[in-house]
This record gives structure tokens, C-alpha cells and sequence, in this order.
């Protein structure tokens, strides 16, 4: 829009200018015109003025010569003789003034000729006159050859006169009029033009006077403090935000050191300021803005400030300021905050209810059944039968009540992810055996039977046991609690889909069945087929939402089929081979496999701690198990025997101190480190309880990671020398995981400078690199004594000769080509290199260096 | 019958369950945390322990360790009384020296039958 405006404006301007343009051209041209025409009408004047002189001299000529041939008397010449002598200047005048003019010019020779004739005959008449006689004269006279002559020159004359009258005539019609005409025009329009122009400016400068005025206006009126400061800090200019922010007087405000005015504001800005007004506006890059919290009486006022460099005048420079007031967002955000801290520890509320509700309910529970079943041998024992119906009521009741709480246990530690598969080989025959006998006490009450069928099943299954277990018996359980005097039968089938092998558990009955609208609704929580099937058949609603739960768990599927009145078909198909999902970085449960030797375990009952001190180990390359209790951590220690333990002092179940203290009595777990992690400042009585380590909580990653390299005892120090950053870092990361301290250096002269410091216990080394190659280093190293009996291994990429090989065979430990073996295989079988060479120094033999590299082989 | 030694903090489930158990015509000792159970253990020298994982002072969890850590009490035999019916804890308690477990609420009937397994298996061993 703007830009449509502005070159309407440019086209408009170079309009008129060329327009003005023109008609100057055309009043130049029109001058011109006008100036010749003019010059010319005077010639021709001045031939009409001399043509009538020429006449009149010829006359006083014609004069002279009558008289004195009248008279005879000489002195009647001299009008001859003047006229004769006027008559050749003028003629000689006419004749140039006509040159100019060839339509006048043609005219002018006829004439001289007819003066000429004019002339000599009044020669001859005087000639006769003196020579002859008077009377010859007179006689000459009275022929009238004289009149007759003169007549010719009259008309001659005259013609030349019209003639240039109407030079004169056609100069005016032709040239004078439109020259005139366009002269005015020209002059007319280029007065139109300056007209327009100066109305033009006229209006751009109102425009931008208003334009500027109304940004003045936005700016004094915009929520937002808008400064203007000279590079000595006064403020040259402030708008009433700026002012009410800064609680300064608008008018006291112009001209004073915006120190002393705002001390609060300008202590807080006074660096931005100087690099703002030290700044040129051509190469600023805009700063963040500047957060300050400014005291306003008993409330706090938030703002941010925004400096850039301004240019005040010529050479002078200063600083804008833009604070905004952020004051009311920021109370947002302390109040979202404040929520979410509230809702986290709602939520860790909710869990540490969850947790103790599991012993908090069961051990009462656990009295009742205790009691009643006591109460009912007792009241046996007495003979007061008829007491014990009721006494067998309240236990059957009691066990209800406890397989609901499990249920909402279990189900509420599915969802909290809680729950860990346990895995195991699982005979499935002798499974089937257990559930028949567990499902016999479910068909007694309705007159159910119960049939398995498990001809098309497999033999052995590698899952969670006791879950597929709950997973049949709840479906079992659901099927015969709605179904009276028919069949429950589970079919056990194996099926394949795709790659996925997996076992197929069908339990239907010959109930009542379901509408679609009833299986809709089947998984949810709390929800039953319908309200009135609760009133009817009792239970929570829990069961298949658990069922569900635990088959999602299994990473299987669950599936229903169903019709009203005839029965309910339950499908559950479940991996015959369970395998746990590699989510090892965010995994808060620990799977139980050997491989987790040699871990740091991370103990905190704070989920997203444990998560941030893992991702931060995880990335150092450690290998980390979690555990979010003393006694999970107790547990862990025994059975993985960690590299060293980082543990939390305020833990449920059995707080840090006392898990420091039974890591400490068990020789199993005696030797562990232990890195406290503490609030308060405890660091000696940590260290007097045996820890070997101390931290702060929060942590801080650097000295974290310090911490723990100083408690985990290293396998040794070793050099990696590659100039391929890639396969270095997959190998440094493989190694430290491995407990080694690594040295990384890119080429063969950056390796061997750092071994005038370092003597590592190992060189891993590439052959091909810049600067200096393996094959000079690894010469440069042998030839050193000091460095002699350092293990070199070489990791080459492209295929050596055997040459190669025999040459490096005599100087080197072992000759790897990259991608023959796994690295972790590599890695693993290191020590055996450096092992290698102390059992050989322990030997106490002085081997030359050739020696000691072939023992190294 | 036999002498047991029940280490249970629970002042009800030791009460009816040495009760049930006396009935039976068994010999009950009583420990009410993990550490004197693992004293008690060690001073009276019972046929079997029955030993509750949730205890104070001294976990059972430790003090299954530390009866099986001994020299002298090494060869009793421990069931573990859970209150989690989880899966896993059948192991945890096993990897802790128990050599049985049995999850509450207690299964009596079951219980009895595992105490008889294990004293049958310490005679016949």
C-alpha cells in the first residue's frame, strides 16, 4: 500500500518535471522564432524606407538635369550631382538589405538596371546639352524617353515596396502569430507545472508533519516507556510511561541525569547504556532486553529494558530506551509455577499414598482374614457350628475387599508405569494345569464347567508369568460371573503374524452376552457393561481395564466379540518371546540382566531427578540402574554390585543413612562406593558413616561427573590417537564406559606431545592421519625408552600387505583392522594388553625393547 | 511340632498368627523388628524363621541377609512374609537368602504347608 503511494508520487513528480521540461524547450523555440521574424520585418521596413529614398533621389537626379537644361545655368546641377552621389549609397544599402531576403533580392537588380537607364539618359541629356546644343537637349526631351524611363523605375520601385509590405504581411501571419501563440502556451504550462510542484511539496510536508505527529501522539500515549538519552545520561526526552515507570516528574525529567532521577533503574542499566550510546546505528545488533525488578512502595513492579544507539544531532549520539511492563505476565507465570510445583507434589503425594496403601491396607485386612479364620477354628473347637457361616461371611468378604484394593493397586501402577515385566521360560502346559486348578473354585457357585484346550498352543512361552496368569483368571473369573449352568472354555492357539510369534488365549462363554454399545464402553475404568449389571453382579469395573492393563504391558492385544444371550468371546494374544522395549535412558525400573556389572546406580526417590543425573551419566558414557528406595537400592547393590552408588539421604522405606550403613556391614557390597547426596550440609557425618563421596543437591554435571571418575576406580589410562572424530568418539565412549580414563588426541604429533606428560597405560592408534602418521609415531614412541614398553594396538581402516603387517607386528601389541570385531569386543578384551605387560614387569626381567613388544604379542 | 520364630511388627498379625500357629501345636518365638529377630535367631536357634519384610530398626530384607551371613544361624530356614503380592518379590526375597515366600494375606493352610516343606527338607538334609 505504502509502496504503491510512494512510486504513484515518483511518476507524478518525474511527470511534471519532464512536462516543465518541454515547455521551456518550447518557449526557447518559440523566442527564437519570434527574434527572426522580427528581424526580418525590419528588413523588409528598412527596404520599403530605402526603396522610397532611392525613389526620391532619382527624382531630385530627373530634377537637376530638367532645370539646367531650362535655365542653363550650371548651379542647377548640384541637386544632380548630390542626388547622383546619395543615389549609389542607397542602392548599395537596398541591395544588402535585399541579400538577406531572396524573394525582395530578385526585385532589387530589375531596379538598378531601370535607375541605370534613368541615369544615363539624364548623362545623355546634359552630354547633348554642352556638346551640341540646347536645342538637342530639348529636343532629347520632347522624345519622353526620360518620362518613359522614370515610369520604370516608379513601378520597379513599387513592386519592390508591395512586395516587401507583404514579406512583412506573410511574416506576421506565418510566423509571428504561432510563435506568439506557443510562446504564451509554453509560458502557461510551465506555470501550471510550478504550480502543481509547489503545491505538492506543499502537501507532502503537511502530510509528513501530521505523520509525525501522530507517531509523537502513539509513542505519548503507547503503554510502553520510550526514552531518549545523550551520552552523558540525561534524559533528553521521556514519554508519561517512561515516566510513571520510572517515577519521575515529566517535566523536572527533561535535561536531568537519568542517575540521579531513576538511581534504581539506571544502577540496573547502566552497562547496556554505555554500550548502547558507544553503539552506531548502522552496526547494532539488537541486545536482549534487560529483566529488573523495580520497587514500587510494597509491590513489585517487572520490567524489561531495550537499549539501541541513537544519533541525536550532527555528531552527537545517545541511546533509546523501550521498557516494557511485564509485571502482570510475570505474576502469571510465579502463579503457573507455584501451580505446577503444587500439582507435583500433589502427584508425589499421590504416589507415596499409592505405595503405602499397598501395606497400610493389606496388614489390617490381613487381621481380619487372621482373626475370622482363627475365630472359626476356635468356635469349632467350642461346637458352636452354627456361628461359623457367618465367621466364613466376613473372611470371604476380607478377601474380596483385598483382590479390589489389588486391583486398583495394580491398575493405578500400570499407569504410573510402575510395573515391570518379569520374564521368565514358562511351561505352558503346567501354567494351563494351575489356572484349571485356581478357575475349579470360579464355575462351583453358577454350575459352570471350565474346558481347556491347548492341543494347537506352544509348548514353552518366555513372559511374565504371573501376569498372564491374572490376565486368564480375571478373564476367566469375568466369564463365569456372567454365565449360569454353561461352558467357559480357554483355547490356547499359536499364530504368526508376520514376524510376530505369538500365542493366542481365547476364553468364551455362553452367557448372557453384550450390545455393542455395552462393549464400547468395556475398557474404561470404573465402567461396566451397565449400571444395573454392578447392582446385579457386583464388582468394581476394574477387572478388564486391569486385564487390558496388564495385556498392553505384555505387549500383546486384547479383543472382544460378543452377542446378547448367546455369550462373550475374550481374545488375548501375547509375544511367545517377551522382549523388553530398549528405552534404556528413560527407563526408571532397572531389568535384571547380568550385563549391568560395573553401573553407577543413581537412587533418588524423585523420578525426574533420577531421569536428569542418568541422561547426564548416560552421556559421560557410564552405564546407569536407577532405584527410587533404600531397599530397591539395597536390592540392586547386592545383586549388580554397581561401580559405585549415587544415593540420596532422604529416601522412602528406608532412608539413605541406613542404606550407607547396611551396604557397609554386608562384605558383599562393602567395598562399593558410596556418593552421598545431601540438602543439608552432612558431609561429615556422611564421610564418618563410611561414604566416600559428597554432593549438594542440586547437583551441578561438572562436579557430578568429577565426583564420581574420583570414586570409580579406572582400568587404566589409554591413548586414542585417530584423526577420524567419528569413530574416535564411538570408541573414547565404548572405553570410558569401560572404566578407562581416555586421552584423545587427532593425529600422530599432537600424541606424541602429550606423552612427554602423560605415560598411558595403552595406545590405541590409526594409521592414516595428517600431520604424523601411525607409522612415524609409532617409530617415534619405540624409539623413546621411556615409552618402550607402552602396548601400541593399531586400528587401520583399509587392508595393509603383509609387508606392512610384518613391519608393524614387530613394534605393536596387536594389529585391529576397524570393523573386524566389534568394538565393545575391542574394548573388552583391553585389560588383557595391559595385564600382559605387568605380570611381565612383575617377572622383574630387564628386556631390551624389541624384547618387550615381542612379549607384548 | 517345631520352635518358629516369628519376627513380626504388626502387634494383631503376630498375635493371631502365633495363636493359629500355637494351635498346631508349634512353639512360637517372638521378635518385633529385624534386629532382635536376627539376635533372637541367633540366642534361641529356632527350626524355621518367619520373617516379615516390612520392619523397623532393621529391615527383613538385611536381617535375612545377616541370618544367612552367620555362621551360626546360617542353616535356619526363613520364609518371607510379604505385603506386596508382586511380581519380582518371590525372587528379591529368594536373592535375599530366603528360602521360601509367602505373600499376605496369609494363606494358612498354604503357609502350614510350606513351613512342613521346609522343616521335612532340613530333617531329610
Amino acid at each position: 500500500m505504502r509502496l504503491g503511494r510512494q512510486s504513484n508520487g515518483n511518476v507524478l513528480r518525474y511527470g511534471v518535471i519532464s512536462v516543465l521540461a518541454v515547455a521551456v524547450l518550447a518557449m526557447l523555440a518559440s523566442a527564437v522564432v519570434l527574434v527572426a521574424a522580427f528581424r526580418d520585418i525590419n528588413t523588409a521596413n528598412a527596404v520599403i524606407t530605402n526603396t522610397e529614398r532611392v525613389l526620391s533621389s532619382v527624382k531630385d537626379v530627373e530634377t537637376g538635369y530638367r532645370g539646367f537644361v531650362i535655365v542653363g545655368r550650371e548651379s542647377y546641377l548640384e541637386p544632380y550631382n548630390e542626388g547622383l552621389a546619395e543615389l549609389q549609397g542607397e542602392l548599395a544599402a537596398l541591395e544588402a538589405q535585399a541579400a538577406a531576403r531572396p524573394r525582395l533580392a530578385e526585385f532589387v537588380s530589375p531596379l538598378r538596371q531601370a535607375i541605370d537607364n534613368k541615369l544615363a539618359f539624364g548623362a545623355d541629356v546634359i552630354e547633348k546639352y554642352r556638346t551640341v546644343s540646347p536645342a538637342v537637349a530639348a529636343q532629347l526631351f520632347q522624345t519622353g524617353e526620360g518620362r518613359r524611363r522614370m515610369d520604370v523605375v516608379r513601378k520597379l520601385s513599387g513592386s519592390l515596396s508591395s512586395q516587401a509590405a507583404a514579406e512583412i504581411e506573410r511574416d506576421h501571419r506565418n510566423r509571428i502569430i504561432p510563435a506568439a501563440i506557443g510562446l504564451a502556451l509554453s509560458l502557461l504550462t510551465a506555470i501550471g507545472c510550478a504550480l502543481f510542484a509547489l503545491r505538492s511539496a506543499n502537501r507532502m510536508r503537511q502530510a509528513a508533519m501530521r505523520a509525525s505527529q501522530l507517531m509523537a501522539d502513539v509513542v505519548g500515549r503507547a503503554p510502553v516507556g520510550v526514552a531518549i538519552l545523550d551520552r552523558d545520561g540525561r534524559l533528553v526526552q521521556a514519554n508519561p510511561s517512561f515516566c510513571e515507570i520510572a517515577k519521575i516528574e515529566p517535566v523536572a525529567g527533561q535535561g536531568g541525569r537519568f542517575a540521579d532521577l531513576a538511581p534504581d533503574m539506571h544502577q540496573a542499566l547502566a552497562r547496556p547504556i554505555q554500550v548502547a550510546v558507544a553503539g552506531f546505528r548502522s552496526t547494532w545488533k539488537s541486545q536482549p532486553s534487560t529483566p529488573l525488578e523495580l520497587r514500587r512502595g510494597d509491590r513489585s513492579l517487572h520490567v524489561t529494558a531495550t537499549l539501541f544507539p541513537l544519533e541525536l544531532g550532527d555528531a552527537e549520539r545517545g541511546a533509546g530506551i523501550v521498557i516494557n511492563d511485564i509485571t502482570r505476565q510475570r505474576i502469571w507465570e510465579m502463579e503457573l509455577e507455584e501451580a505446577r510445583d503444587e500439582a507435583d507434589a500433589a502427584n508425589r503425594a499421590k504416589s507415596a499414598f499409592i505405595a503405602n496403601m499397598s501395606h497400610e491396607l493389606r496388614t489390617p485386612l490381613t487381621a481380619v482374614l487372621g482373626y475370622s479364620e482363627l475365630l472359626e477354628e476356635e468356635i469349632l473347637d467350642l461346637g458352636h457350628d452354627s456361628l461359623v457361616g457367618d465367621l466364613k461371611k466376613i473372611s470371604m468378604n476380607a478377601r474380596h475387599l483385598l483382590s479390589l484394593i489389588n486391583d486398583v493397586l495394580d491398575l493405578s501402577k500400570i499407569e504410573a508405569q510402575k510395573m515391570d515385566v518379569n520374564a521368565i521360560d514358562i511351561d505352558v502346559e503346567k501354567m494351563l494345569t494351575e489356572i484349571d486348578a485356581a478357575a475349579g473354585g470360579l464355575m462351583d457357585s453358577k454350575g459352570n464347567t471350565f474346558v481347556v484346550d491347548s492341543a494347537e498352543g506352544p509348548q514353552t512361552m518366555f513372559t511374565d508369568d504371573l501376569k498372564l496368569k491374572q490376565i486368564m483368571l480375571n478373564l476367566i473369573g469375568n466369564a463365569a460371573k456372567f454365565t449360569e449352568n454353561g461352558t467357559i472354555t480357554l483355547k490356547v492357539e499359536r499364530a504368526l503374524h508376520g514376524k510376530r510369534d505369538v500365542a493366542r488365549f481365547t476364553v468364551s462363554d455362553t452367557g448372557i452376552g453384550m450390545t455393542q454399545e455395552q462393549i464400547a464402553r468395556l475398557f474404561e475404568r470404573f465402567r461396566q457393561a451397565d449400571e444395573t449389571t454392578t447392582r446385579k453382579y457386583g464388582g468394581t469395573g476394574l477387572g478388564l481395564a486391569l486385564t487390558r492393563g496388564l495385556t498392553i504391558l505384555l505387549h500383546g492385544t486384547i479383543d472382544v466379540r460378543s452377542e446378547v444371550g448367546k455369550g462373550t468371546v475374550f481374545t488375548v494374544e501375547v509375544p511367545v518371546q517377551h522382549v523388553e522395549r530398549e528405552m534404556p535412558t528413560l527407563e526408571t525400573g532397572t531389568p535384571a540382566s547380568a550385563d549391568q556389572r560395573g553401573a553407577i546406580l543413581v537412587v533418588d526417590d524423585d523420578a525426574s531427578i533420577r531421569d536428569v543425573v542418568e541422561r547426564i551419566l548416560v552421556r559421560e558414557g557410564f552405564k546407569v540402574i536407577t532405584a527410587k528406595d533404600g531397599k530397591e537400592a539395597l536390592d540392586m547393590a547386592r545383586r549388580f554390585k554397581p561401580a559405585a552408588i549415587l544415593l540420596d539421604v532422604m529416601l522412602p522405606v528406608l532412608d539413605g543413612w541406613n542404606v550407607l550403613r547396611a551396604l557397609r556391614s554386608d562384605p558383599e557390597t562393602a567395598d562399593i562406593p558410596v556418593i552421598m547426596q545431601t540438602l543439608l550440609d552432612e558431609e561429615r557425618f556422611a564421610y564418618a558413616h563410611g561414604a566416600n563421596g559428597y554432593l549438594h543437591k542440586p547437583v551441578q554435571r561438572g562436579k557430578l561427573i568429577d565426583t564420581l571418575l574420583g570414586a570409580t576406580k579406572s582400568s587404566g589410562q589409554v591413548m586414542v590417537v585417530d584423526d577420524d572424530c567419528a569413530a574416535r568418539e564411538r570408541l573414547v565412549r565404548l572405553l570410558r564406559r569401560d572404566d578407562w580414563t581416555v586421552i584423545e588426541k587427532a593425529n600422530g604429533r599432537e600424541a606424541l606431545e602429550s606423552l612427554a606428560a602423560i605415560k598411558p597405560d595403552l595406545i590405541l592408534v590409526d594409521l592414516v592421519m595428517p600431520e604424523m602418521d601411525g607409522h612415524s609415531f609409532i617409530h617415534h614412541v619405540r624409539q623413546n625408552a621411556e615409552w618402550v614398553r607402552i602396548p601400541i594396538i593399531v586400528l587401520t581402516a583399509e587392508d595393509i600387505d603383509s609387508v606392512d603387517i610384518r613391519q608393524l607386528e614387530a613394534f605393536t601389541a596387536d594389529i585391529v583392522q576397524k570393523g573386524s570385531m566389534p568394538l565393545t569386543e575391542l574394548v573388552a578384551n583391553l585389560r588383557q594388553y595391559t595385564h600382559d605387560i605387568e605380570d611381565d614387569t612383575a617377572a622383574g626381567g630387564q628386556v631390551s625393547p624389541q624384547a618387550a613388544v615381542m612379549m607384548e604379542k | 511340632m517345631a520352635r518358629l520364630l516369628l519376627v513380626e511388627d504388626s502387634e494383631q498379625i503376630w498375635d493371631f498368627l502365633s495363636r493359629r500357629l500355637q494351635r498346631r501345636g508349634h512353639e512360637v518365638l517372638l521378635a518385633h523388628d529385624g534386629e532382635s529377630g536376627v539376635n533372637s535367631a541367633r540366642a534361641s536357634q529356632p527350626e524355621l524363621v518367619l520373617l516379615d519384610m516390612n520392619l523397623p530398626v532393621m529391615d527383613g530384607w538385611t536381617a535375612a541377609r545377616a541370618i544367612k551371613a552367620d555362621q551360626q544361624t546360617r542353616g535356619i530356614p526363613i520364609i518371607a512374609l510379604t505385603a506386596h503380592a508382586m511380581a519380582g518379590d518371590r525372587e528379591k526375597t529368594l536373592q535375599a537368602g530366603c528360602d521360601d515366600y509367602h505373600p499376605k494375606p496369609i494363606d494358612f493352610a498354604r503357609l502350614l504347608e510350606q513351613i512342613d516343606t521346609l522343616l521335612a527338607r532340613k530333617t531329610a538334609g
